[in-house]
């Protein structure tokens, strides 16, 4: 049987990457096919950094070409995170492919565990990541990935971020310049979104996870105004005060018109590791049985774990200290999540206008 | 509650000297003269931030003025550089939706 390419692309048409509706074919995943005799050349671009989507996409891609008689599939793959549309010219944080914001209703609930291993998940895959202590009010970044130094000025107002743990971080406690909390008042806090918006030289980044302050006040607001955030996660752990919290925080993004990416309900349950007994210690579910009244993605249960705090407390967070721990698989199963629906919005949005407009150019 | 759908832009172009189209994410387009978008603006110099009263004389606005630019904010508003100099008005999308002239038949294949 002679093959051509039109055979190749309607076997493969169908096929979609993993945990997103994308099809290979029209998100360009497939970027090249070629035929020779019974032997096909296939180059590929991942759209999200976990090599587990990776080979089940592949296994797919021989599977069904194997079924239309190609006797062997040489893969050329190659990952290339789509970065979102952007709709201004001299928007902020230019080099920033993906920017997700952490946020919660309530303090306490863990966004800024969940903003640690969430970056760190998606470094460990691959991705060149960057991530922003925002969280004026209490900054506990460089705690949380054992971060010693300061970063260095590239110039009068430019800050190199620092390096921790593969990570590019900021914190609003290396501004401030010791570790007492500051108390900002609202134009301070505007004013120091902004430089922190500007002034940070974050070079080329796949992801940059942004832990915003608990709650829904001004510093959110300003932040969710200035920053060109991409998409944002709502932590929250299963009690009733932070389920209606978390609706304030998904209202709060509704009105910037961010997309939710979903919610993480974080102290989901206890496993007791003598016996193996589950205890829904806070009473679990709440999290996924809001997320669908608000039909927004559930994302997934982080369960109770000493160690993930003991990781917090050391400066080892639980996805570098135990990956294999529930905890820790549980937030690189989110970390995918968020991945491929970025890589969603980012392919949908490709070719969306420009809003810029210059007048006497048109 | 459920999620409340609100409107992004897909297209924003000029149609006229004076004219601003926008053409929103359900495929609903809308036209705008640019004085009365103008006189419109809900900046705080432009509407009193307490009373809602309008504070800028409608009159004052000439018939000629466009915007010289126009710039997006985050993902739910524009703010417009004026020919007059003005450009405190951030318009949200949803201002914007609710001041626009609906097209009487959509265009075709534009
Ligand atoms: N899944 C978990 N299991 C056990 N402890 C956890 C878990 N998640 C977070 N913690 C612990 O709970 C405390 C609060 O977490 P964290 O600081 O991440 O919350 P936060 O929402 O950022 O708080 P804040 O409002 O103070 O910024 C920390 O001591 C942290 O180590
Ligand atoms: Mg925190
Ligand atoms: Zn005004």
């Amino acid at each position: 049987m002679k093959l051509d390419q039109n055979d190749l692309r309607a076997a493969l048409n169908e096929l979609r990457y993993p945990g997103t509706d994308l099809t290979l074919e029209s998100a360009e995943i497939i970027d090249d096919l070629r035929v020779k005799n019974d032997e096909v050349l296939i180059r590929l671009h991942w759209p999200t950094p976990f090599q587990a989507s990776h080979r089940s996409a592949r296994e797919a891609v021989e599977g069904k070409l194997k079924e239309i008689g190609v006797k062997k599939t040489h893969f050329q793959e190659q990952v290339e995170i789509p970065a979102q549309a952007r709709q201004g010219e001299n928007s902020l944080l230019p080099g920033v492919r993906n920017i997700i914001a952490v946020a919660s209703g309530k303090g306490g609930v863990g966004k800024s565990t969940v903003s640690a291993n969430l970056a760190l998940s998606l470094a460990r895959a691959g991705a060149a990541v960057g991530l922003m202590d925002a969280d004026v009010y209490g900054p506990s970044m460089g705690l949380m990935l054992g971060a010693a130094g300061r970063p260095v000025m590239a110039d009068e107002k430019t800050l190199i971020p620092i390096d921790a743990q593969g990570i590019r971080l900021m914190s609003m406690a290396f501004l401030s310049g010791d570790d007492t909390p500051v108390i900002w008042r609202g134009p301070m806090v505007h004013g120091l979104i902004q430089q922190f918006l500007s002034n940070v030289a974050w070079g080329e980044l796949d992801y940059l996870v942004i832990d915003l302050p608990p709650g829904t006040g001004d510093a959110q607001l300003t932040l969710t105004q200035l920053a060109p955030l991409s998409g944002s996660v709502i932590v929250t752990t299963p009690q009733e005060v932070s389920l209606i919290d978390a609706r304030k925080g998904l209202r709060m993004f509704q009105q910037v018109n961010v997309p939710v990416l979903g919610v993480v309900e974080n102290m989901s349950y206890f496993v007791d590791p003598a016996s193996g007994n589950r205890t829904d210690i806070f009473g679990h579910g709440g999290g996924k049985r809001t997320a669908g009244e608000l039909s927004i993605p559930f994302l997934g249960e982080v369960p109770i774990d000493p160690e993930v705090a003991r990781g917090g407390d050391e400066g080892m967070p639980i996805v570098r200290k135990n990956p294999e721990s529930p905890a820790a698989q549980a937030i690189a199963v989110i970390a995918e999540k968020v991945a491929g629906q970025l890589a969603e919005l980012a392919i949908k949005g490709r070719g969306s206008a420009a809003l810029h407009l210059d007048w006497d150019d048109n | 509650m459920s999620a409340d759908t609100k409107h992004t832009i897909r297209k924003l172009e000029k149609a006229g000297e004076y004219e601003l189209r926008i053409e929103w994410d359900d495929g609903v387009a809308m036209r705008y003269n640019t004085a009365t978008l103008r006189r419109k603006c809900p900046c705080a110099s432009c509407i009193h931030e307490w009373t809602g009263e309008q504070i800028l004389d409608p009159l004052s606005v000439l018939e000629t003025v466009k915007p010289v630019r126009i710039e997006p904010v985050g993902r739910y508003a524009l703010r417009f550089h004026w020919n007059d100099r003005h450009d405190t008005g951030l318009y949200t999308f949803d201002l914007l939706r609710s001041l626009g002239e609906p097209e009487s038949s959509p265009r075709k294949n534009d």
